[in-house]
């Protein structure tokens, strides 16, 4: 009781007296002041410039382009020449490819495989086709498969060929000039 | 008699709760972040062949050269063709012939890629072609357009 009246928190406003005498000091209560809209928005601000400058900068600069993918393919030694090209000399049983344009200067197209009359003349169908030749005796996948385009063939179907000749499991496909 | 305050209330004020639109801008950072691939400056902006069923692989190449062949300006009928390696600007293909010469004696393990517009006729393709054969190149990848996955 003694140590009680000698506080000096004693008689003050924050101290009571509790049980057996002890002292405590109760701080003075503070009410809680829920923050302003204005000091909520100054706390964040810096974090909603930085999220609204990298949003603007994804957004001008993504393009949602297709994937851009390689096919690899590996050339021949060149062999010299005045200038027509690598000189190569063609295997003997291959699987020829014709692709010719159906009027000269047009975007359309035709193909022709040598030896095979019912091929099919669009690049729909052609892997399909090339399957069944590789079931064929004397064909398989190691068939040597050659492009022959015509210089005014788009080169769009020169890669849609290649890559029907591929899809269909052929492991050696040349280029060569009609 | 102490005094006692007075509660006093607050008159109901209009406020703007942030909280949504922070979670809104942080979900479409954060989207845009991962589906952004920053794309090369020698990757020329152009119509790549995009063949159905696409066995074009998207690969790295560490060590590799490419050769841009586009479509030149007011010809859309893949008529004149434009040649450029990498970022470089347009030039000749025997210039550029002549510096693969020099690029694959540097590093004879260099690999070439081909990057044509698929409006190009095949003989402006095949030309870039003999120049990469003629400076004993081995391997060659042409660009396509590749199968989306998923």
């Amino acid at each position: 009781m003694e140590i009680a009246s000698q506080t000096p928190f004693a008689g003050s406003r924050g101290a009571y007296e509790g049980e057996e005498g002890t002292v405590h000091f109760r701080p003075p209560r503070r009410r809680y002041e829920q923050p302003s809209a204005l000091m909520t928005l100054s706390r964040f601000a810096p974090m909603i410039d930085l999220s609204f400058l990298l949003l603007i900068f994804f957004m001008t600069t993504t393009r949602f382009a297709k994937p851009e993918g390689l096919l690899t393919s590996e050339m021949p030694k060149y062999a010299g020449g005045s200038g027509s090209g690598p000189a190569v000399p063609l295997p003997e049983s291959p699987i020829i490819l014709r692709l010719t344009p159906v009027a000269t200067g047009a975007d359309d197209y035709t193909i022709r495989v040598d030896g095979f009359a019912q091929a099919p003349a669009r690049i729909e169908g052609l892997a399909e086709f090339l399957r069944g030749v590789q079931q064929r005796p004397g064909f398989d996948r190691k068939t040597p498969v050659i492009i022959m385009a015509h210089d005014e063939i788009r080169w769009d179907h020169v890669v849609k060929c290649w890559n029907a000749v591929l899809v269909a499991g052929s492991e050696n496909v040349a280029f060569a000039t009609p | 008699m102490p005094a006692r305050r007075r509660y006093q209330r607050r008159g109901a004020g209009v406020a703007f709760n942030f909280t949504p639109l922070i979670d809104v801008m942080m979900l479409l950072t954060i989207f845009f972040m991962l589906v952004a691939r920053f794309t090369s400056a020698e990757q020329l902006a152009m119509l790549l062949p995009d063949p159905p069923d696409s066995l074009a692989r998207v690969s790295r190449i560490p060590e590799r050269v490419v050769i841009n062949c586009r479509v030149s300006e007011g010809q859309a009928d893949g008529g004149g063709v434009v040649y450029s390696l990498g970022p470089n600007p347009p030039e000749s293909l025997a210039g550029i012939s002549d510096r693969l010469s020099v690029l694959q004696q540097q590093s004879p393990r260099i690999k070439v890629v081909i990057r044509a517009d698929r409006r190009l006729r095949f003989e402006h393709v095949r030309a870039a072609m003999h120049a990469v054969a003629r400076n004993n190149i081995e391997v060659l990848h042409v660009a396509a357009i590749a199968e989306e996955k998923g």
